[in-house]
């Protein structure tokens, strides 16, 4: 038996005897059996039924014997010995003795029931709570934390830890509940224990042996967690020094074990779930490209080709006038640039859908900004870019890289998208804590109904689909993938009187704008 | 009719190498191929060319740093390094370690040899003017009165300001990193102080250019430094 056990026993044997010697005490020098003889067994019923109902049925039993030797002694003539002279009496004291024993055995039954069911409701409550936290925590992590803290209900728990094997079949703690607020003391973790429930699949501690309480020092559980025929995890549980745990807290555990594999498969399926995602947009965006370049890379390289054919047939004997040579010349170079930028796109929105293309913020001064993507147009070009810019900001933190390339993407749609004589405006504004730069046109609009399409990667406008115009629609998708990185925001508009309106809005950057000092 | 000056590309790819060699030798240089690091390195002490060409990628062993490095243990003949879009870091490396330009792929000979010559016009002394005077377009600077005049009319500067462009223009069409432009007109202690360069370079582009924000002279090369143009780019 368990020593915790042991004194629990030897303490209800005292309050036994305590308990009859102060109720002899009360009869004694109360003098009430001198007025009334029946009271005297009904106050030792009392105590015995105290004794039965705080410390069970074999302090009660003492405590009878205990009263029936007391009041033979004090209260059944001839007095203070245990000779007794009438017969009668000496059967009411055999009938009192067996009445104190039954009654005694009879509460302590009940109590205990009652304390049964109470443990039982608790071991229930646990179960259901332990596995709405199954269904309802979405995070692995903290899932697992909180399936644990339900252990902490069970008598005789001490600590409790999750051990989840890795990837070199270590064992880490990723959750653990307890004694010091939460944090496991590893210390109390025996790599041996471990080694022997992955080695043999079954648990330690949960068959109630002292066994392995003896061998690690401790009373504790290992409980393999089996996913898929392999121990994943393990669940760990340390009981306070000296102490078991009763049949329903070892199912309470058994359970909870259970739990702790459900959360497991589930986190499982939810990360494979997530990786089909990915790779289905990884697939539509490679198909994408191969379409691109596929289709889009050949134009440009056939006229390159057509070209270059050409004035080799020149060398060969067959003389082109100047001009048309010049012409295929600037053919092959303007095709070769076409090609660079579309090569120089994939790179961009290909860093921006794998998502580790984080912007490198500087404080940068704005006109250097429109300066730089101005520099990037021909002296053509510029002449149809008007420029407005609101002096009241000077400088502003963004990645310049990646803010030039938004405004030189945003600049060639509208150019673009907009006849010859047609001005383009470049503006910035100031508005509450916003910074903005606008790009307006006055092109064909946006296409209706898909104001906000034009941003998807490979999207065209259906009127310019099969048409010369080159474009793959990568521009504004990169474009809107660079803004959104700056945690800014990237949205298009009809313009009142025709063409389109391109809005660039950094929000609450009033404290990273420096005002003008000129 | 070709010049004395000899120009050694270090390239490993073949169709690079072929098309800088015609492309040069149209241009009147004389052309040395190398095809990686080791082979550049011995060509440059065998050949002592006028200027060096070097890829910064090229396959392990001696790559383009380690080229830039070595040469500059003993010679200080000017170097134009390749390198390839979005690779600032890169290209300050390479400037740091003694390259003195840079030209990015994908590229046209007219851009390099326009590179090539800023480079050569200017390597003996690097911030003494060799003239008194420089004129460019509208801009007009008298270095020994200091005096700096935009469309004939001049232009008050702030001491530092003139400094800035003072070097800039005496270094003109060459870039100059952030570095660079602090540690010779500020002082090494300054080396890091990027925002003073942008506040001063703002305002002096306010005083000398038409449009601030279309510079004609002092165009920004991002994340890397200045350059002071004395062509127009287009």
């Amino acid at each position: 038996m368990p020593k915790r056990k042991v004194t629990e026993q030897v303490k209800g044997y005292s309050v036994a005897a305590v308990s009859v010697v102060i109720t002899t005490a009360i009869i004694f020098y109360t003098h009430i059996a001198d007025s009334s003889l029946i009271i005297v067994p009904l106050l030792y019923l009392l105590a015995v039924q105290a004794v039965a109902f705080g410390f069970g049925s074999r302090a009660a039993v003492l405590a009878s014997f205990l009263a029936f030797l007391a009041s033979d002694w004090f209260f059944v003539e001839p007095r203070y010995q245990f000779t007794i002279r009438d017969p009668f009496e000496f059967v009411a004291l055999c009938v009192f003795l067996v009445t104190a024993i039954t009654i005694g055995q009879l509460t302590a039954l009940f109590h205990n029931r009652a304390a049964e069911a109470q443990r039982r409701e608790i071991a229930a409550t646990a179960l259901a709570e332990s596995s709405w936290t199954v269904a309802s925590e979405l995070d692995a992590r903290s899932a697992l934390t909180s399936v644990l803290k339900h252990l902490e209900k069970i008598e005789n728990v001490k600590q409790a830890a999750i051990l989840l094997r890795d990837s070199s079949d270590a064992f880490p703690v990723v959750a653990a509940s307890g004694v010091a607020g939460g944090a496991a003391d590893e210390s109390r973790i025996s790599q041996a224990a471990i080694s022997h429930v992955l080695a043999q699949g079954t648990p330690i501690g949960l068959d109630g042996s002292p066994h392995w309480d003896k061998a690690l020092g401790l009373p504790a559980l290992y409980l393999p967690v089996i996913l898929d025929g392999r121990c994943v995890a393990i669940l760990f549980v340390e009981l306070l020094e000296a102490s078991s745990l009763n049949e329903a807290d070892r199912q309470v555990v058994e359970s909870i074990g259970n739990h702790v594999a459900v959360v497991l498969q589930r986190d499982k399926l939810v990360k494979e779930q997530a990786n089909a995602q990915a790779l289905v947009e990884t697939d539509k965006l490679k198909t994408a490209l191969l379409q691109m370049v596929s289709h889009d890379f050949r134009s440009p390289l056939s006229s390159i080709k057509v070209s270059v054919g050409s004035l080799i047939d020149d060398e060969a004997g067959d003389p082109l006038d100047r001009e048309t040579r010049m012409e295929l010349l600037e053919t092959i170079e303007s095709e070769a640039d076409r090609l660079n930028k579309m090569v120089g796109n994939i790179l961009d929105l290909s860093r921006l859908e794998t998502g580790n293309w984080s912007p490198r913020r500087e404080l940068s001064v704005v006109a250097d900004i429109i300066g730089a993507t101005l520099d990037a147009f021909t002296e053509e070009q510029n002449k149809r870019i008007q420029v407005h810019l609101d002096r009241s900001a000077n400088e502003i933190s963004i990645d310049p890289v990646q803010i030039v390339q938004v405004l030189k993407n945003l600049l060639e749609n509208a150019l673009k998208y907009s006849s010859p004589e047609k001005t383009i405006e470049l503006e910035t504004a100031v508005s509450n804590s916003s910074f903005i730069i606008r790009v307006l046109d006055r092109g064909s609009g946006l296409p209706q109904g898909e104001e906000n399409r034009i941003f998807d990667p490979f999207y065209r406008a259906p009127k310019y689909r099969e048409t010369s115009t080159p474009g793959v629609g990568m521009g504004l998708a990169i474009a809107r993938g660079l803004v959104e990185a700056h945690g800014a925001t990237l949205s298009a508009r009809n313009r009142e009187g025709g063409g389109a309106v391109f809005e660039v809005v950094f929000p609450d950057i009033l404290g990273k704008v420096s005002i003008a000092q000129v | 009719m070709k010049t004395n000056l000899k120009v050694l590309v270090v390239d490993d790819e073949p169709q690079i190498r072929r098309a800088l060699r015609v492309g040069l030798e149209k241009n009147d240089y004389r052309v040395i191929l190398a095809e990686n690091g080791e082979e550049g390195l011995l060509q440059a002490a065998a050949q002592a060319p006028d200027l060096v060409i070097l890829d910064l990628a090229m396959p392990p062993g001696i790559d383009g740093f380690e080229v830039c490095r070595r040469l500059r243990e003993w010679s200080r003949v000017p170097i134009i390094v390749l390198s390839v879009r979005e690779s600032e870091d890169d290209k300050i490396r390479a400037l740091e370690m003694g390259a003195d330009d840079y030209v990015t792929k994908p590229f046209g000979i007219r851009e390099l040899v326009a590179r090539i010559r800023a480079v050569l016009r200017r390597t003996k002394a690097d911030d003494t003017p060799e003239e008194s005077n420089f004129v460019c377009d509208y801009l007009n600077i008298d270095y020994l009165k200091r005096l700096v005049s935009v469309h004939d009319a001049e232009v008050h500067l702030t001491p530092k300001e003139y400094d800035l462009l003072k070097y800039m223009s005496a270094n003109a069409d060459r870039v100059l990193t952030h570095r660079q432009l602090l540690t010779k007109v500020w002082g090494g202690e300054f080396a890091q102080d990027h925002h003073t360069l942008r506040v001063h370079v703002a305002n002096l582009r306010n005083k000398i250019e038409d449009q601030p924000e279309r510079p004609r002279f002092i165009h920004t090369e991002t994340r890397v430094g200045y350059r002071f143009r004395t062509s127009e780019p287009h």
